[in-house]
C-alpha cells in the first residue's frame, strides 16, 4: 500500500508572530485557521500527523541570507526595533520567524526520509526576504532555506516550484501549467522547473 | 478571494488538488506545501482549509462560500452598474 501519510507543521507560538493592533497580519490567524480545521474534522484524519516545529538553526538561515542581515534581525529584536514601517522585530516575533523557518525544515526532512508523502508548512512562505533584506511581514525567507536545506542534506538537484502570478503576460519562457480564467481576470500559477 | 479574481475557497481546493496531481506524475507525489498569506480574518481559515484538504487528499470539501459569487465577479459588476 501506497504511504499517504501527510505531516503538518504547527506549533502554539505560532500566535506570537502578531504584528501589532491595525496591522494586516495578526496572531489569532494560525489558531483561527486551526479551529476551522478542526471543525470541519480534517484534524482527525487518520493520515493526518500534527508535529511541533523545531527554531531553525543560524546555520540553516546561513544557507540563504548574509551574516550581516542575519546579526541586524537578531540585534533587532533583542531592541524590539522594526525592520521597517510595516515589519515589526521582537524578541517573540524572532522566536516565531525561526519556528517558521523550523517548520518547513521539518517537512522537507519528513519528506525526504519517506515517513510522510506530503508535508504542510502552516503559516510559512514568507517570500518578500531576500539574501540581504526583509520587508513584507517577512523576516527569513523559509522557502529558500527549504530548498537551500534540501540541496544540501538531502541532494536535491532539481524541483519544482509553483509560483502564483496575477495579471503577468505570458512569457514564452514560463509555460503556464494552470490557468484559471475567471470575470475576465486571470490566473496564473506557474510549475516551473528549477535547479 | 484572492486578488479581486473571485476565487473561491473551492476554487483554492481545486487549485491545491491540481498541485497533487501533478506532483504524483512528476516527483513520486512528493509536496511540500509552504501555506501563508492572506488577510481577510473571515476568508483565511477557509482558504486554508481548502488549500490543505486538496493536499491531505480529500475528495471533496462542503464549505460555505462568504461572498457572493456572481456580485463579485468584476466585469459582471461593471456590466450591472453600466
Amino acid at each position: 500500500l501506497q504511504n499517504e501519510n501527510v505531516l503538518m507543521t504547527f506549533h502554539e507560538k505560532f500566535k506570537q508572530y502578531d504584528l501589532g493592533e491595525g496591522h494586516p497580519f495578526r496572531g489569532d490567524r494560525f489558531i483561527n485557521a486551526i479551529n476551522f480545521f478542526k471543525e470541519q474534522g480534517l484534524l482527525t484524519l487518520p493520515q493526518l500527523r500534527i508535529v511541533e516545529p523545531k527554531p531553525a538553526s543560524k546555520k540553516d538561515l546561513l544557507r540563504v541570507h548574509s551574516g550581516d542581515y542575519v546579526n541586524l534581525i537578531f540585534r533587532l529584536a533583542e531592541e524590539s526595533r522594526p525592520y521597517d514601517i510595516e515589519t515589526p522585530v521582537s524578541p517573540t516575533i524572532l522566536e516565531t520567524a525561526l519556528l517558521i523557518v523550523g517548520g518547513a525544515i521539518e517537512c522537507g526532512k519528513a519528506v525526504f526520509s519517506g515517513t510522510v508523502k506530503r508535508a504542510i508548512s502552516l503559516g510559512g512562505g514568507y517570500h518578500h526576504a531576500g539574501r540581504d533584506y526583509g520587508g513584507g511581514f517577512c523576516l527569513f525567507n523559509d522557502i529558500a532555506v527549504l530548498v537551500e536545506f534540501l540541496k544540501a542534506e538531502r541532494g536535491v538537484k532539481t524541483y519544482l516550484h509553483a509560483v502564483r502570478e496575477i495579471f503577468v503576460p505570458l512569457a514564452e519562457e514560463f509555460k503556464p501549467e494552470i490557468i484559471i480564467a475567471n470575470g475576465g481576470r486571470t490566473l496564473i500559477l506557474r510549475i516551473c522547473l528549477a535547479t | 478571494m484572492l486578488g479581486d479574481l473571485s476565487l473561491t475557497a473551492n476554487g483554492f481546493f481545486r487549485l491545491s488538488r491540481l498541485i497533487r496531481e501533478k506532483a504524483q506524475k512528476v516527483c513520486d507525489g512528493r509536496l511540500i506545501l509552504l501555506l501563508g498569506s492572506g488577510y481577510n480574518p473571515k476568508v483565511l481559515p477557509l482558504c486554508w482549509y481548502a488549500l490543505v484538504a486538496g493536499a491531505v487528499g480529500l475528495e471533496k470539501i462542503d464549505v460555505k462560500e462568504p461572498y457572493n459569487r456572481l456580485l463579485s465577479l468584476p466585469l459582471l459588476g461593471r456590466g450591472l452598474k453600466a
